[in-house]
This record gives structure tokens, C-alpha cells and sequence, in this order.
């Protein structure tokens, strides 16, 4: 396990929150509702142990978006939400109470649009601490178990990912999920060093 | 016509342009998809055929313009800023049909009629070709996917009028059914009573044909009796309003009661009843008034189903948690296509069965929801030919 | 020399320490009282202070309940809501509550403008 000293969780928590004020500022314009969104918890780990928290609760089915990012860090970028909250988030943005048990195209296409928006903007904040560029792709629907989404058994489970917490506030309910940024050790190091480097100068 | 792009721009267009002959805009101008090119300077490269036909505006009056020039309503929209971002940030987005609903004013040709806005789904993805950044914007017509997703809501929406409809008619008739058995049983019970004075010779000895007629009145007149109680409780149980005191039972003293008071109704039958197991003292969780009925229900089903000078074998026993209560007749056997279907509601097995009377058909799956109300369950093994046990599984009562 | 005393609320020590840094920069004469939550913060209710900065986003008691407390508490003090969170609805409370609004990141310039609210001659 990667450990970091509590002024730098603070400081990435910090930088996070205020690109998540930003991106609940664009839904909420989009959707004439207030959103929130937060990131109150951010850990390091290896990918198996990121699979098994999401496998804990008897291989529940996961779904959200996912990007792939390049440059500066290379990998994947996923939002998550347990399915069915998945389902919750987007009637409530859509404003839609059809009866439909799962996702329609439309309704998945709109979580991408969801899902592109929160991990562009984490995506952006670390490419601003990390004052390199990082380049990301379109967002897909996915959907699995913690396992199946995390490629587990694909010969990466001890790569380290920055693991966020994210809530999301709406109407009067409050729904966590998950986002999970791959870092390679060098980009990690990287990371730190310049994480440092901004908290010396204060 | 290129003069105030810069150098790459016009090459690009050029290159790409499909008025020049280029392979690659020829290509390009095949797509089912719009497709245009801004570079950073803001300005417009590439528009292909399907964006010349949805936006009529032909390549050489887009060409070489910024995106705020082409499109100046979209300034400040969220359009607007993704492409900064894609250029910026070099950050891929996708816009949604469902969250942004006008997008860019792109019609579609409708056969000469009225033009019809093009409902579309954008993504806006960021290239990096010879150092220089560009912006490629995809336009996907998703017309035909949100008429089809308005059919499905319009048919999601009717399927849940229709449900609705449907339990607002169930209600209905088990308020009809309740209402009218209610009524229908306080003349019955005086018909009843009547004709039971009129048969038992109190008001004087009927002629022996007139005594047989009023015999059958009066038998039938209970069946009926027996049907609307079963209805009601039928009715009490599907509502719940049917209560129940559930509270420790001394079941052997019950099971007693039971056969006893089945006794008559046994001989009737030409049957005996005998007790082969029991555990004795044993104390279950139930309702005793139910409990009773549940009883009477099998015994009496036993003995209608025996055939005649038969032994009706009940056994009590230990079934892990649970006490197990058997009643084993030597009739006929359930039929296994009817084997499904015999805790429901109005079902008999066999028509044809003329020694049988009485049943309302309700018994059997009265007494299911009653053995699941008190938190334990009813079955049956059943054999053609050699006969059927049923049996009910009855909560111990944890001993005090 | 017209000292003042400063309350900052906020559940991100760097936050804080980006706070602090640029007061204590500009008036090293002034009194300055960190707060990692709304509770802890209403603990120095009582004490003089002239200037408030809350941030929105707190675990427990979230900044607006805060300032609407201490507004009725101090009527004359100066309260900036510091928020990540930069819906318009969020402004239009703080406007209704007559408390000043700055949207996150921290800035030098951000927190000088704040600071400005009880130091009208300071430039």
C-alpha cells in the first residue's frame, strides 16, 4: 500500500473539491437542479484490492463510465455507482419516471455525458498538478461485477490506482460512488513530488 | 477562397475538401455522420457532405470561418465550450440527446415537405496531427432512437395505466364479493334454521316425500353456507384483515379436539380415524381457532377422499424446528397434472367424484395462507391409486 | 493602528494555511482563529472578531448554517462563504443572507478583496 501524509490527501482532496464544484455546476445548468458533487475520501492501492471493495457485497453489479487517459498517466478513468443507483441518477437528471427497468441507449448515452463531465474534470485537475498534459477519450457505458470491471486476472491487479469517493447530491438523496484513476509508480512519484513542491510554497 | 486560413487550414481543406477531388473528402463526404474540423485558431477546416446538406451552408461559406462565425447562437453554450476544452485540455467529450436538447440547427430534408430539426447526439474529440492541434466534431442523427424511446415510454406508461386499471378492478371485486356474501349469509342462516325446524318433525310429521325435499333443501342450503364462510375468509386473508392471536398451543390437546369433533363426519364416510404418532406435551406457535381449522380441513378432505370401511392414519412428529402434523388417507391419489395446482383457489380434482360433497373447492388453500400466516407451511406426497398424506409444519414453541 | 481578528473556517488545513498566509502577509499585526468545523468555530462565539471566511463544504455542519449562526451573533462583522460549490443558488443565499460570496480556488487577490470588506482605506 501507497501511504500519503494527511496534508497531501488534504491538498488533493482540496484541488478535487473545487474541480467537482465546477463540473456539479455545469449538470446543474444542464439539468436546472441544484447537484452537488464531492470528493470527501481519497486513497492509493493496488487494483485487486479496489475489485474486492466493490466485490465485498456478494459481486453486486456495478455500473458507470468509463474513459481512457494517455500521456502523462496512462490507463483507464472510471465512475461507478452500485447499478441500480446508476438508474437513479439518471431519472432524477432526466427528470424521467418511466417504468423501464434498465437503461435505455438514450439513458446510457446520457450517464456518459455524466460520468465524461466529473472524470474530465478530476482528469483535468491532476494534468494542472501535474503541469502535464494528459490526454483523455470518449466515455463508455459499462456495467459488471468489481472484478470484470477491473480487469482482475489480467496480469495488472498490483498496479496502484487513485481511488476517490464521490457523492452525489440530488433533489433531497445523497448517492456514492467511486472513481478510480490508474497512476503508474513513475507518474505517482511525479504526483507527490509536485503535490509537495505546491505545499512548501504556502 | 482559403486566403484568410492559415497555411494548414487550406492545405487540409484542400486535401480534404471533396470539390478537389481529394480521395479522402470523397470518403469523408460518404459518411452517415457529420463531420467537421476546427483548428486552433477556432477555424473551420473540414465540413463534409452530410454537414453541407443538414446545416445548408455550403463548404466555401464555412470554410475558413470561425465555429462563432458559423454558428453565432451557439456562443456560450456548452457546445461552444467543449470544443475550447478539446483544444485546451485535449479532452474528449460526449453531448447527449437527453441532457442537451438543441444542439446545433441542423435540419433534415424531408422529401420536399416541412424541414424537421434533426434530433443528434455529439462527440467532440481533440487531434493532434504534425504538431498542430485540431478538433473533430461527429454529429450522429439519433432520430429514429428517440421515436422508438418515445413508443417505449408511451407503451411503458400505458402498461402501468393498465396495471393500475387492473388492481383498481380487483379491489373492486373483492369489496363486491365481501359485500354481497355478507348479505347473502344472514337469509341464508334464517333458511337454514327454518328448514331445520320444518326436517327435525317439531311443526309436525312431514309426508315422506315432502320430508325427502326439505332434507335436500336443507343439505343444500348448508353447502352454501359453507361456500360464502369459506369466500369471506378467503377475503379476510387476501385484505389481511383476518386476525390471528398467535400464542403457545398445547397441540396434542387440539389434534383430540379435532378428531373428535370429525367423528360423526368420519362415520358418515364409513371411515376411521386413528391416531398412530405422537409427541407428547408438545407446544406449538399458532392460532388455536386456526389451528383448528386447518385440522378440520384435512381430516374432513381425508375422509371424503377414503373409500369405504378405510383407516385415516394421523402421525405427530419432530421435523427439526418444526412439529409436523400427518394425515394419511388411502384414496385415489392426486393426479399429477393437478398436483400444481391444488392449493388453489376453486380447484377440485376430479367432477366426476359423486361420493364427494360439501367441498367449496377453497379449503385447501385457506388453509395454505393460514399455515403461512402463523409462519409455518402445509404440503402432500401423494401416490395414484394409493392414496395421499397431507401434512402441516407448525412452529415449536420455544420452551419456557 | 486598527487590528483586526479573522476567523477561518475551514475542514482543509491547506486550505487554511492558503488563507493565513496571505492575511499574516499583509497585516502581521492582525489576530488570526482557525476553525476545522462549524462547531468548532461557534467554541470562539464571544471572542471579538471582524472578519469571517467559511468555506461551504464542511463535514457536519455545512458553512451557510454557520454563517447564518454567527450573523446573528456578530450583525456587524464582515462573513465571505468560501465554496468550491459554485451554483447559483448557493450565491443567492448568501446574497439573501447579506454575507459576501467567493468562488474556490483560493487567490491572493480573492482573499485581499475580502479582506478589504472591514479594511475600506487598505488597497
Amino acid at each position: 500500500m501507497f501511504e500519503i501524509t494527511d496534508i497531501q490527501r488534504d491538498y488533493i482532496t482540496e484541488i478535487l473539491n473545487i474541480s467537482m464544484g465546477s463540473a456539479a455546476a455545469v449538470l446543474s445548468e444542464m439539468v436546472g437542479e441544484e447537484v452537488g458533487l464531492s470528493v470527501p475520501e481519497v486513497v492509493f492501492l493496488p487494483r485487486r484490492v479496489a475489485a474486492d471493495k466493490f466485490d465485498l457485497n456478494n459481486s453486486a453489479k456495478m455500473s458507470g463510465v468509463t474513459q481512457s487517459v494517455s500521456g502523462a498517466i496512462n490507463g483507464d478513468a472510471l465512475l461507478m455507482f452500485p447499478e441500480e443507483k446508476t438508474l437513479t441518477i439518471v431519472r432524477i437528471l432526466l427528470g424521467d419516471t418511466v417504468p423501464v427497468e434498465s437503461l435505455t441507449e438514450m439513458e446510457q448515452e446520457a450517464m456518459c455525458e455524466i460520468g465524461n463531465i466529473i472524470l474530465n474534470a478530476i482528469v483535468s485537475s491532476v494534468a494542472n498538478l501535474l503541469q502535464k498534459e494528459i490526454v483523455s477519450s470518449l466515455p463508455h457505458f459499462i456495467s459488471g461485477t468489481g472484478r470484470e470491471i477491473y480487469a482482475i486476472n489480467a496480469g495488472c491487479e498490483d498496479d496502484l490506482v487513485m481511488f476517490l469517493k464521490v457523492g452525489f447530491g440530488l433533489e433531497s438523496q445523497s448517492i456514492n460512488g467511486h472513481v478510480t484513476l490508474m497512476l503508474n509508480v513513475p507518474s505517482l512519484r511525479e504526483f507527490i513530488a509536485h503535490l509537495d513542491e505546491q505545499i512548501n510554497a504556502l | 477562397m482559403h486566403s484568410d486560413s492559415n497555411e494548414l487550414g487550406a492545405v487540409t481543406a484542400e486535401c480534404l475538401s471533396s470539390d478537389t477531388g481529394g480521395l479522402f473528402g470523397k470518403v469523408l463526404d460518404l459518411s452517415e455522420h457529420g463531420l467537421f474540423l476546427v483548428d486552433s485558431a477556432r477555424k473551420i477546416v473540414l465540413w463534409n457532405e452530410w454537414m453541407v446538406q443538414a446545416s445548408s451552408m455550403a463548404r466555401r461559406n464555412v470554410i475558413g470561418r470561425t465555429f462563432n462565425e458559423v454558428f453565432p447562437e451557439l456562443a456560450g453554450t456548452r457546445v461552444a465550450s467543449v470544443i475550447e476544452t478539446a483544444l485546451d485540455k485535449r479532452a474528449a467529450s460526449l453531448l447527449s440527446r437527453s441532457l442537451n436538447k438543441s444542439l446545433f440547427p441542423l435540419f433534415s430534408a424531408n422529401g420536399g415537405g416541412a424541414r424537421k430539426r434533426i434530433e443528434q447526439s455529439v462527440i467532440v474529440k481533440p487531434i493532434e496531427c504534425d504538431g498542430r492541434d485540431y478538433c473533430l466534431v461527429q454529429i450522429t442523427d439519433v432520430t429514429p432512437m428517440v421515436q422508438r424511446e418515445e413508443v417505449l415510454r408511451v407503451l411503458a406508461r400505458e402498461a402501468e395505466a393498465a396495471q393500475k386499471a387492473a388492481e383498481e378492478i380487483s379491489r373492486f371485486k373483492s369489496e363486491f364479493t365481501s359485500t354481497v356474501s355478507h348479505e347473502l349469509r344472514t337469509p341464508l342462516t334464517s333458511i337454514r334454521g327454518s328448514l331445520g325446524l320444518v326436517s327435525s318433525g317439531v311443526m309436525g310429521e312431514l309426508p315422506l316425500e315432502v320430508n325427502k325435499l326439505v332434507s335436500i333443501a336443507c343439505n343444500n342450503t348448508e353447502r352454501l353456507l359453507f361456500l360464502i364462510n369459506d369466500i369471506l375468509d378467503i377475503d379476510k386473508i387476501e385484505s389481511g384483515k383476518m386476525d390471528f392471536v398467535i400464542g403457545p398451543v398445547d397441540l396434542m390437546a387440539v389434534l383430540r379436539q379435532a378428531l373428535e369433533a370429525n367423528q360423526p363426519y368420519g362415520e358418515q364416510y364409513k371411515i376411521r380415524y386413528v391416531l398412530k404418532q405422537v409427541v407428547a406435551g408438545v407446544v406449538v406457535k399458532a392460532d388455536t381457532d386456526r389451528l383448528m381449522q386447518v385440522l378440520n380441513n384435512l381430516l374432513s378432505n381425508a375422509a371424503k377422499f377414503s373409500p369405504e370401511g378405510a383407516e385415516v392414519e394421523i402421525s405427530v412428529l419432530q421435523n427439526g424446528a418444526m412439529v409436523r402434523v400427518e394425515v394419511k388417507d388411502s384414496g385415489a391419489g392426486i393426479p399429477l397434472q393437478f398436483q400444481s395446482r391444488i392449493f388453489e383457489k376453486f380447484s377440485q380434482a376430479d367432477g366426476s367424484d359423486t361420493r364427494k360433497t360439501g367441498g367449496t373447492g377453497l379449503g385447501l388453500s385457506i388453509s395454505k395462507a393460514i399455515m403461512e400466516k402463523m409462519g409455518g407451511g402445509i404440503g402432500f406426497e401423494t401416490e395414484e391409486g394409493k392414496g395421499t398424506t397431507f401434512y402441516i409444519d407448525i412452529c415449536e414453541a420455544a420452551p419456557a | 493602528m486598527d487590528e483586526k481578528t479573522v476567523l477561518i473556517v475551514d475542514d482543509s488545513r491547506v486550505s487554511r494555511m492558503l488563507i493565513k498566509s496571505v492575511v499574516v502577509d499583509r497585516h502581521p499585526d492582525w489576530t488570526i482563529l482557525e476553525s476545522g468545523s462549524g462547531d468548532e468555530a461557534l467554541t470562539h462565539a464571544g471572542e471579538q472578531i471582524d472578519l469571517m471566511i467559511i468555506d461551504f463544504n464542511m463535514p457536519g455542519m455545512n458553512g451557510m448554517t454557520l454563517a447564518e449562526k454567527m450573523k446573528a451573533l456578530y450583525p456587524t462583522a464582515h462573513i465571505s462563504m468560501l465554496t468550491a460549490n459554485v451554483q447559483d443558488s448557493i450565491q443567492k443565499r448568501a446574497d439573501s443572507l447579506g454575507i459576501g460570496f467567493e468562488k474556490k480556488p483560493i487567490t491572493e487577490e480573492k482573499i485581499a478583496n475580502i479582506m478589504a470588506q472591514v479594511q475600506p482605506s487598505y488597497v
